[in-house]
């Protein structure tokens, strides 16, 4: 399917930067918005492939792949933002909360903008991170780990309004990049840690007028809240922390939310606690939701399915399907029909003791015992999951799903738990195997979940992944490897060494008809072109 | 049964003679003066689940210090809940501001304060004497105290104050279960060419650095080996087990207890 109305609503924005890389044929069916060298949002579209179109970069010459220019922000946060490139000019942005706007050629910047966040801006579960931007028109949007969401003025970085999302002293913060979708703009909360009622924004891209709050926990009354006992919804958890993707033609919003509180002691909380650890298809124009998945009922490990859900129109058993996918933080590889929500498959990806498989609805046939305790059980994967935050890719050339992994073991605490606005609210912890742990890059093949090929890493990743019609795979390492790998074998092509951590995800662009690739490591931009 | 109940009312009465000893710190902290005896067995639950990893049954020290007689970083109630919170930076003390909450914090800092006023596990060795069998043994070759010696094994010139006698003890007999960080064995077999055998000094995705027992540190690409195996269990350390006598030991084990950095 293309997405000619989605492609339309950026074109106000387009300074005619002409796409020059030739697309494979087999391409052309599939939803390229990023055709015109452009990367316009976090994901790269809303089909959340993180693929990149282009071809100059490519398995026969990505060897002679150098450094063009490397961008350090002030100040001394990590930079785990994935830039867009729209209009000619790159946003990127560093933690705590500074955006810039530097120059595709240069690299130097246009404009800087920090909020200022001072000691007292509580982070609770997560680091003092931001990892990127929405734009639309002249307007580029950020979320604050404060709370609040910024438009900027895209020319200037000079304020054109701000609106208060959730309050920060009891634990909401933003760090994921909006979306920005027709008129609006969404944007999801952090604070799972914290005892926050997750939800869901959508504000006027304009005015920053509140048009829906989705709230992720149904207060009584609401469908889903008989799976929270007594007032337990009210700090009921779910949070919102990662961008989510959107269906133009169904005009539906994939949405994955984060785990229940308290995250390790479910006592007070026994049911499913919906919509928690759970992909959840909400109308745009309304905010209601139409369909929900839970992946973890009851979850008691941690496991957000904030993971970004990747749709993808291929067939299954030799019927074509229109599914959006997630290999999810609990180990298992689910694909769903994105219409209705419907379970197709899935399958595990990785080390997971937890569950003995999946029913034929897809609820997870759980292995007793699995729970936290108070001596520690050991449970695969760690409370970080099999994977967590960062992207996954697909590429409509090989079919397949790229998974960042990560293999590890952890033991399991259970603890008492009281409920103080502001602080942890957890019940638990976990003591990590990290000995044995290992990361990797993983191929999945789409249709059946199954692994086609697996690049090993020293240590479980926080790197995204991107695919490109070059036949390429990138991804990172928290050891500062940025490499690339041939998307139908897994071997390694190049590397370049950063220096630091990649905890970030990659993006490719074109500046003329030449084309580049970045990634943030450590505390820098790098920007990557050939010779 | 009635073994740990008179063991916890023993604890509870050391933990109130220890909070009237401290009567200026304890004024400041209300909580704490009127902490009630189920906050120290409380607090005793959680120290046997969380904290015993590193610390030892009973505080008796492991891979962390031993928890009796006055503690390195902390002497009074609410600077011992203070550390639990949120860790000793530049030590591998964790914050555990994630999974207690304050009063469970408070609780085993009651127990741990309770475990300082007990009397320091003084070992059966002497330290001077242990201190020439260090000389002696040449543990020097390997390990730096205070600036001297040898680089192929960890420092210790603070060891007493971030490990246990009983840990300190089992890292001689049985060096292999000590498994100090950064201290990884790895065994590089190159397509062509000598293998190569010692500790990881680095590794990335595509290379590693490794020392060898000389102290020479190889460069290799990992894509020309053919094999690369991390041996988890494996050290370069011998066995001093049959080498020093069960006295000897326990003076060494004295001697390394006293090394705890510049004061």
């Amino acid at each position: 399917m293309i997405h000619t109305d989605v492609a339309h609503g950026f074109s106000r924005t387009s300074a005619g930067l002409k796409a020059c890389a030739t697309i494979a044929a087999a391409l052309m069916t599939a939803p390229l918005l990023a055709q015109d060298g452009q990367w316009l949002m976090y994901s790269g579209s809303y089909s959340s492939h993180r693929f990149s179109p282009l071809t100059q970069i490519s398995t026969a010459n990505v060897a002679k792949l150098r450094p063009a220019w490397v961008y350090q922000p002030p100040g001394t946060g990590s930079v785990e933002s994935t830039p867009v490139v729209v209009n000619g000019i790159m946003y990127v942005t560093s933690g705590p909360t500074m955006v810039a706007a530097l120059d595709l050629k240069s690299g130097k910047p246009l404009w800087e903008w920090t909020r200022p966040i001072g000691p007292s801006v509580l982070n609770l579960g997560f680091p003092r991170v931001n990892r990127g931007v929405a734009v639309l028109d002249n307007m580029v949007y950020v979320g604050t780990l404060d709370g609040y969401l910024f438009a900027l003025d895209a020319r200037a970085g000079i304020e054109r309004w701000s609106v208060h999302v959730g309050e920060n002293p009891v634990g909401h913060s933003i760090t994921a990049a909006p979306l920005v979708v027709d008129d609006k703009v969404i944007v999801g909360i952090s604070g799972g840690e914290a005892g926050i009622r997750g939800f869901l924004d959508a504000y006027d891209a304009k005015t920053g007028k509140q048009v829906w709050r989705f709230y992720t926990i149904p207060s009584p009354g609401e469908p889903g809240s008989e799976g929270w006992p007594g007032d337990s919804w009210v700090h009921g958890g779910g949070a919102t922390w990662l961008t989510g993707s959107y269906d133009p033609a169904l005009k539906l919003l994939y949405w994955g939310t984060g785990n229940p509180g308290p995250d390790w002691n479910g006592d007070s909380r026994k049911g499913d606690n919906l919509y928690t650890s759970s992909l959840v298809a909400i109308d745009v124009d309304t905010g209601k939701p139409r369909w929900h998945f839970q992946f973890t009922p009851h979850d008691v490990h941690d496991w957000d399915a904030n993971q970004i859900p990747v749709l993808v129109d291929t067939p299954v058993g030799g019927r074509p399907r229109s599914l959006v996918v997630m290999a999810n933080r609990n180990g298992f590889y689910y694909a769903l029909d994105r219409k209705t929500g419907e379970f197709v498959f899935g399958t595990p990806y990785a080390k997971q003791t937890w569950a003995k498989g999946l029913d034929e609805r897809g609820r997870p046939i759980e292995i007793p015992g699995m729970e936290p305790s108070e001596k520690g059980t050991l449970v695969y994967p760690s409370l970080q999951g099999s994977t967590n935050w960062a992207s996954p890719s697909y590429s409509p050339a090989t079919d397949m799903l790229y998974v960042p992994v990560r293999e590890m073991g952890s033991i399991y605490y259970k603890t008492g738990v009281e409920y103080k606005p502001g602080t942890y609210y957890t019940g638990g912890s976990e003591k990590r195997l990290d000995e044995e742990s290992w990361g990797a890059v993983r191929a999945l093949d789409v249709k059946t979940g199954k692994q086609v090929w697996d690049f090993k890493l020293p240590t479980p990743t926080w790197a995204g992944v991107m695919a490109t019609a070059g036949g390429l795979v990138f991804s990172g390492s928290n050891e500062g490897n940025f490499f690339a790998l041939d998307a139908k074998s897994g071997k390694p092509l190049w590397q370049f060494q950063t220096g630091g951590a990649i905890r970030s995800g990659p993006m490719s662009f074109l500046v003329g008809d030449k084309q580049y690739v970045a990634v943030a490591g450590g505390h820098a931009l790098f920007v990557f072109s050939l010779d | 049964m009635r073994r740990t109940l008179l063991h916890a009312m023993w604890l509870a009465l050391l933990a109130w003679l220890a909070l009237l000893q401290a009567a200026p710190a304890a004024a400041q902290a209300k909580p704490a003066a009127a902490s009630p005896p189920s906050d120290l067995v409380a607090g005793r639950r959680i120290f046997d689940a969380q904290c015993a990893w590193c610390h030892g049954n009973g505080g008796d020290g492991g891979t962390g210090p031993n928890l009796h007689g006055r503690l390195r970083h902390a002497t009074r109630l609410n600077s011992i809940v203070d550390i639990i919170i949120n860790g000793i930076p530049g030590t591998d003390m964790p914050s555990f501001r994630l999974g207690l909450t304050e009063r469970s914090a408070r609780q085993t800092a009651i127990y741990v304060l309770s475990l300082s006023r007990t009397a320091s596990l003084l070992g059966p060795g002497n330290a001077e004497r242990g201190a020439a069998i260090y000389q002696s043994t040449g543990c020097g070759s390997c390990h730096v105290v205070e600036g001297r010696g040898g680089i192929l094994g960890p420092e210790l010139t603070t060891i007493g104050g971030r490990r246990g006698a009983v840990y300190l003890r089992e890292a001689i007999v049985k060096p292999a279960a000590s498994h100090p960080p950064g201290y990884l064995v790895v065994r590089a077999v190159p397509a062509s060419g000598a293998e190569v055998r010692g500790i990881r000094v680095n590794e990335d995705v595509f290379w590693i650095h490794i020392r060898d027992a000389s102290g020479n540190v190889h460069t290799l690409q990992k894509s020309e080996l053919a094999r690369l195996d991390r041996e988890l269990e494996a050290t370069l350390m011998p066995s001093y087990d049959s080498r020093l006598s069960a006295a000897q030991l326990d003076d060494l084990v004295a001697y390394l207890a006293t090394l705890r950095g510049a004061k």
